[in-house]
C-alpha cells in the first residue's frame, strides 16, 4: 500500500467521522427540541431551520457528482474507486446530515399544518434513509479503496447507486412541499396529473364543486355566508395552518367567532369594508408576493375570491338563520344604505343584465390582436373593456366623419369579442349597419348622429344581447323602431331627434314596457317653483 | 459636471434599468405563458396613449367624467342639506355638545359668539325621489331624480387651498398628481387629437373677490408631464399659441415640429429624461390641436334650443354655461376628464346677496347639462361631479340678521351631487345632526369619494399607483373606500 493512498484514507476516514457525529449531534439535539416544540425557541436552531432549503443544494449536487465521478471510473475499468468521488461522497454525506438537521429543526420550530404533516414526515424519512445509505456508501467506498477488494467495490458502486436514487426521491419530495405536487410531472404529463394543491388531505372532502355551485346561488341574490360558504373555502384553503391544528400568525379561522378578536384594528375580515380587509388582500395578491395568502398551491380562484369580497361587503354575516352578523363582538356599523330614498321609483332604466364577461372569447386571437392594432393606427379607441375578460369596446367615433361603410372592415377578427361599439357621428349608412349583424356579443351600440336608417335597423334587430342603442338624430321611422322590438335583451333606447312619430314610440312602449325609451322631443326646460309651505322634517 | 444633471442622470438610469428589466422580464414571462395575447407592458401600452393599466381593472360604469367644481365652497346650509329645527334656534349660540371643542377658522376664532343663522330660503321636496332642494337652486332641483345628493362629505382641510388641493389631488400638500392626471396616466386618451384632461374656468358672479386657482390643481405632480391638464382660456386663442403665427403656414409648422423632435430626441438619447419625450407629445398633440380644437370650441354649430336649455349666458364664452357646452362636446369626441372650476362661492359675509348671483351663473347649465346628457344617451357613461372643497358653518360670521349672514368654512360635512356614471338616480346618501356641524350616518371621506369615483371608472384605487421616492404612491394614499352604497 503506497503512502498517498494512506494519506488519503486518513484524511477521508477523519472527515467521514466528522460527518457522523455532526449528524447525530444535530439530530439528537433537534429530535429533544421537537418533542417540545412550545419551549422557547433557540434563535440559531429557528435560523438553521430556515436555512433548510438552501442547505438541501450542498448534499443532492455532491452525491450526484460523486455517483457522476464513480460511474465514469467504473467505465475507464480503473480498479480503485476514484479518491474525487469519494471526496464528494464524503462532503455530500456531511452536507446531507446538515440538510437532515436542519430539516428536523425546520419541522420542530416552523409550523406547516396538518395538510402537509404526512408529507413532511415522507420527506423526513427518506431523507434520513438517503444519509445512511450514503454514509454507508462511503465506508464501503473507503474500505475497498484501501483494501483494493473487488466485491467491496461493487458492494460500494451499487450503494452510491441507490444514495443517487434516494437522493432524487428525497429532493423530488422536498420540491413538491415548496412547489406543490405534480409541479414536475404536471409538465410531463399534463392529463394523467394535472396541477392539484397539497391542501387536499384525506380528512377534507373535495369542496370546488360546492363552491361554484354557492357562487351561482349567490349570483341569484342569495346571500353569502360564513357556514357554509366561506367556510368551504376555509376548510380546503385556509385551516391547515390557521386551524385546530395549527394557528400561524395567532390567526384560526375554522369558526366565525375566531375572526373577531378583541383588537378591532386586528380583524382580518373588516365587515362592508372589503377595502380594509386583509383576508381579502392577501388572497387577492398574485402569486409570488410574500404577503400571498395561501402560501402554499395555487392561488384561490376568481369565483372564491369574488365570494369572499361579496361576503365581506354584506357585512361578514355568520350563517343565514341570522338576520345580520349580530352575534359579531363590537358590532357597531350599519347597513351602508339607511339613507333615506323614496326607492327606486325614479330609476328609468332598468337594471342591465349581468354580463357573463368570462364567456366573451375569441376564437382567433392573433386575429382580433391584428384588428385592435390595425383599429389603433386608424385612431380609434380600441381596448379590452377590463382585464378580467377577453370583451373590446371599440370607439370609432372619434375619427368622426373620416370612417366610413368600407372602415368597418376594420372591425374583422372581433366577431366574438366585440361589446360595445361607438360609431356616433360617422359616415357609416345603412350598408355598414348590416355589416354589423354579424358581431352577435354587442352589448352597446352608438349609432347616433349618423345616416342609418330604417333598412339598417333590420340587420341590427338580429343582435340578441344588444342592451344599449342610441339612434338620436337618425332618420329612423316608426317602421325601423317596429323592427327593434325584436331585440330582446334590449334595456336603453335612444330617439331624440329621429323621425319617429308620437303613435309609433307609444306603440313601442306598449309592445316593449321593459325598454326605457328616451323622449324623442325635446321639451323646454321647466322649472317647478319653489312653494311657500315647509317640507316635511326630513 | 452640474451635480444637478448628474443627479438627474442617475435618477434616469435607474429609471432606465428598472423599466428595462422589467419591461423585458415582462415580455419574455407573457410571451411564455400565453404568447396569443401578446400583452402590451406597461410602458407600451402608455406609448400607445392607453394609458399605464391598458385596461381597468373592472368593467367600468363610467367613461370620462365632468367635474363641476365649485371653487370657494357653496353653503349645504342654503342649496341641499335642509335644517328646520335652526329656525326655532335663530341667534342662539351654537352649543358646545355640537361643537366639541373642533378647531374653526382664525377669521371666527376671534368672536365673541358663535349664533345660529338659520338658512333663510325655502326648501322644499322635489321630483318622484322626493329629494329636498333650496329655492336657490330650482332647475338643479328638477333633475333630483337623476342624481344622487351626499350630505356626508367630509375633509381634513379648513382652509381653500389645502381643501381644493387635498380633493384635487388627495394631499393637503402641493405636488401630487390631480385625479384628472392620474386618470389620463391609468386610462390614457380615447381621442388622440385631443388632451384627455381639460381644464375650463369661470369667474362667479359674486360681488366678493374669489379665491385663487392654481395651475397645479390641474399639475401630474411626479406622473409624466403630458398627462397634466390643458386649460382651455375663454377668449383669443383657446390655447395659448397654438395657431400659427403671422408668416407661418401648415407646412412650415410640420416641417419645423419635425427638425424639433429630432433635435429633442437627441437630446433623449444623450441623456434619457422622459420628460424630453412628454415635450415632443405635448408638441404633436398641439399640431393635432390646431384642427381639432377649433372645432371643438366654436359653438356656432349648436342650434338655439341649446342655449335655451343651458341659458343664454351660454352664448357668452367664458360663462359657466359656456362651459358646460363646451364640456359636453369634449365629452361627446371622448375626452375623459373634463374639470370645471366655477369661482366666487366663499361667502364670509352677505351671503344671500352672492349665493343668488351665483346660483344663477350656475344652476339652469348644471341642470341642463344632465338633462342634455340624457337624452344624448350619454349620462349612462359620463359621471357628473358637483361640489366644493368643503361646507359651511352653522353659525353666523359677522353680523346677522333675518336678511344677511355670513358663513365661515366647515370640513365636517358638506353636499355634493353625482349622476351618471354608475351612479344611482334619486338618492340622498347621508345624515348629519341638526346644525349640519357633524355627521350622524354614513360619513364618506374625500379619499371615499375619489376611490368611488376612480371605481366608476373601472379603477381599483389601490392599485392605481406610481414609484416616487421610494414608495408608491396613488391618489388614495393609504386610505379611501368605495362607497358602494351610491352605486348603481
Amino acid at each position: 500500500m503506497s503512502e498517498p493512498v494512506s494519506t488519503t484514507w486518513r484524511r477521508l476516514a477523519s472527515l467521514a467521522a466528522g460527518a457522523g457525529a455532526l449528524t447525530l449531534a444535530t439530530a439528537a439535539r433537534a429530535a429533544e427540541l421537537g418533542g417540545a416544540a412550545d419551549s422557547s425557541p433557540s434563535m440559531w436552531l429557528q435560523l438553521a431551520g430556515r436555512l433548510h432549503p438552501v442547505v438541501v443544494h450542498f448534499p443532492i449536487a455532491l452525491l450526484l457528482t460523486a455517483l457522476l465521478m464513480e460511474t465514469l471510473q467504473m467505465l475507464r475499468r480503473q480498479p480503485k474507486p476514484a479518491a474525487t468521488a469519494l471526496t464528494c461522497l464524503a462532503l455530500g454525506v456531511i452536507a446531507a446530515a446538515c440538510a437532515i438537521g436542519s430539516g428536523l429543526a425546520n419541522e420542530a420550530y416552523e409550523s406547516h399544518g396538518k395538510a402537509l404533516a404526512a408529507a413532511i414526515d415522507q420527506h423526513q424519512l427518506w431523507g434520513i434513509i438517503t444519509g445512511s445509505v450514503g454514509a454507508a456508501a462511503l465506508v464501503g467506498g473507503l474500505l475497498s479503496r484501501a483494501l483494493s477488494h473487488k466485491a467491496l467495490r461493487w458492494v460500494y458502486f451499487g450503494s452510491l447507486m441507490a444514495t443517487g436514487v434516494l437522493t432524487a426521491v428525497t429532493g423530488h419530495m422536498g420540491g413538491s412541499l415548496v412547489y406543490g405536487e405534480g409541479y414536475l410531472t404536471s409538465v410531463i404529463w399534463p392529463e394523467e396529473t394535472p396541477p392539484t394543491t397539497l391542501s387536499a388531505p384525506d380528512d377534507t372532502p373535495p369542496v370546488s364543486a360546492d363552491i361554484k355551485n354557492v357562487t351561482d346561488q349567490s349570483d341569484s341574490d342569495a346571500g353569502v355566508y360564513y357556514e357554509p360558504d366561506i367556510r368551504a373555502i376555509i376548510a380546503a384553503r385556509c385551516e391547515s395552518c390557521h386551524g385546530p391544528s395549527k394557528q400561524r400568525g395567532g390567526l384560526r379561522l375554522d369558526h366565525y367567532a375566531g375572526l373577531f378578536g378583541d383588537d378591532e384594528t386586528l380583524w382580518v375580515v373588516q365587515p362592508f369594508e372589503p377595502g380594509r380587509s386583509e383576508m381579502l388582500r392577501r388572497v387577492s395578491l398574485p402569486e409570488g408576493d410574500d404577503d400571498a395568502m395561501p402560501p402554499k398551491g395555487d392561488r384561490l380562484n376568481p369565483e372564491q375570491i369574488t365570494l369572499i369580497e361579496q361576503w365581506i361587503a354584506q357585512g361578514a354575516p355568520d350563517a343565514p338563520t341570522h338576520a345580520s352578523a349580530d352575534d359579531r363582538p363590537g358590532n357597531t356599523r350599519s347597513e351602508p344604505e339607511t339613507a333615506e330614498s323614496s326607492g327606486d321609483a325614479t330609476l328609468v332604466v332598468p337594471p342591465a343584465m349581468e354580463v357573463d364577461w368570462a364567456s366573451i372569447k375569441s376564437s382567433d386571437p392573433l386575429k382580433a390582436a391584428d384588428a385592435i392594432s390595425n383599429l389603433s393606427e386608424r385612431g380609434a379607441a380600441a381596448r379590452q373593456i377590463f382585464r378580467g375578460s377577453e370583451a373590446i369596446d371599440v370607439n370609432l367615433s372619434v375619427s368622426g366623419k373620416s370612417i366610413n361603410d368600407d372602415d368597418l372592415a376594420l372591425l374583422d377578427g372581433l366577431e366574438d369579442t366585440l361589446v360595445w361599439l361607438n360609431l356616433a357621428g360617422t359616415s357609416i349608412t345603412d350598408r355598414g349597419a348590416q355589416s354589423l349583424a354579424r358581431f352577435k356579443q354587442l352589448r352597446r351600440l352608438h349609432l347616433e348622429r349618423t345616416a342609418i336608417g330604417d333598412d339598417g335597423l333590420n340587420a341590427i334587430a338580429t343582435l340578441p344581447h344588444l342592451e344599449y342603442l342610441n339612434l338620436y338624430g337618425t332618420s329612423t321611422t316608426d317602421a325601423g323602431l317596429h323592427a327593434l322590438e325584436s331585440l330582446t335583451a334590449l334595456r336603453e333606447l335612444y330617439l331624440w331627434q329621429a323621425a319617429v312619430t308620437a303613435d309609433g314610440v307609444v306603440r313601442f312602449k306598449s309592445a316593449r314596457p321593459d325598454v326605457a325609451v328616451a323622449s324623442p322631443w325635446s321639451e323646454p326646460p321647466k322649472v317647478e317653483p319653489a312653494q311657500d309651505s315647509e317640507p316635511n322634517d326630513p | 459636471m452640474d451635480p444637478r444633471h448628474e443627479q438627474l442622470l442617475m435618477i434616469n438610469r435607474r429609471q432606465f434599468f428598472g423599466r428595462a428589466a422589467s419591461g423585458i422580464g415582462a415580455v419574455a414571462l407573457a410571451s411564455l405563458l400565453n404568447p396569443r395575447l401578446f400583452a402590451d407592458t406597461p410602458a407600451q401600452s402608455l406609448a400607445k396613449g392607453n394609458g399605464l393599466l391598458g385596461a381597468p381593472h373592472f368593467a367600468p360604469t363610467a367613461k370620462r367624467i365632468i367635474y363641476l367644481f365649485q371653487s370657494g365652497a357653496p353653503s349645504q346650509l342654503d342649496l341641499f342639506d335642509y335644517k328646520p329645527k335652526m329656525h326655532e334656534l335663530f341667534d342662539t349660540d351654537l352649543p358646545d355638545s355640537i361643537r366639541m371643542g373642533q378647531r374653526i377658522t382664525t377669521m371666527t376664532s376671534g368672536q365673541a359668539r358663535f349664533p345660529v343663522a338659520p338658512t333663510m330660503f325655502k326648501f322644499r321636496k322635489y321630483g318622484q325621489s322626493g329629494t329636498i332642494a333650496s329655492e336657490l337652486i330650482p332647475h338643479m332641483a328638477s333633475i333630483v331624480d337623476d342624481i344622487t345628493v351626499i350630505r356626508t362629505l367630509h375633509t381634513e382641510a379648513i382652509n381653500h387651498d389645502p381643501a381644493i388641493t387635498f380633493i384635487q389631488t388627495g394631499a393637503q400638500q402641493p405636488g401630487r398628481p390631480s385625479l384628472g392626471a392620474w386618470l389620463s396616466y391609468g386610462l390614457g386618451t380615447e381621442n388622440h387629437n385631443l388632451p384627455a384632461f381639460i381644464v375650463l374656468i369661470s369667474e362667479g358672479s359674486a360681488v366678493r373677490p374669489s379665491q385663487a386657482l392654481f395651475s397645479r390643481l390641474w399639475g401630474t405632480g411626479f406622473l409624466p408631464s403630458e398627462h397634466q391638464g390643458v386649460q382651455f382660456r375663454s377668449s383669443g386663442d383657446p390655447v395659448l399659441y397654438l395657431s400659427n403665427p403671422p408668416g407661418i403656414d401648415q407646412h412650415s409648422r410640420r416641417s419645423m415640429l419635425d427638425a424639433l423632435a429630432k433635435l429633442n430626441l437627441k437630446q433623449h438619447d444623450e441623456f434619457g429624461d422622459p420628460e424630453t419625450l412628454s415635450r415632443i407629445a405635448a408638441a404633436e398633440l398641439a399640431y393635432r390641436m390646431q384642427t381639432s380644437t377649433p372645432e371643438l370650441t366654436d359653438l356656432s354649430d349648436e342650434p338655439d334650443e341649446t342655449f335655451q336649455l343651458y341659458g343664454e349666458d351660454a352664448r357668452t364664452p367664458g360663462t359657466y354655461a359656456a362651459n358646460c357646452v363646451l364640456a359636453r362636446r369634449m365629452a361627446e369626441r371622448g375626452v375623459r376628464f373634463i374639470q370645471l372650476y366655477h369661482r366666487g362661492w366663499d361667502q364670509h359675509d352677505n351671503l344671500p346677496r352672492d349665493i343668488r348671483l351665483q346660483c344663477k351663473d350656475v344652476d339652469q347649465p348644471s341642470a341642463a347639462l344632465i338633462k342634455d346628457l340624457k337624452r344624448r344617451g350619454m349620462l349612462d357613461d359620463t359621471l357628473v361631479i358637483w361640489g366644493g372643497e368643503f361646507g359651511r358653518t352653522i353659525y353666523c360670521q359677522g353680523e346677522l340678521s333675518m336678511a344677511n349672514y355670513g358663513r365661515d368654512h366647515h370640513p365636517r360635512c358638506f353636499t355634493v351631487w353625482m349622476a351618471g356614471g354608475g351612479i344611482k338616480s334619486g338618492l340622498t346618501y347621508g345624515t348629519t345632526d341638526d346644525f349640519s356641524y357633524n355627521i350622524v350616518d354614513n360619513p364618506v371621506h374625500v379619499h371615499d369619494l375619489n376611490a368611488t369615483i376612480l371605481r366608476c371608472m373601472g379603477i381599483d384605487h389601490e392599485r392605481l399607483t406610481f414609484p416616487y421616492q421610494g414608495r408608491d404612491f396613488r391618489l388614495t394614499d393609504v386610505h379611501g373606500k368605495v362607497i358602494h352604497g351610491i352605486l348603481a
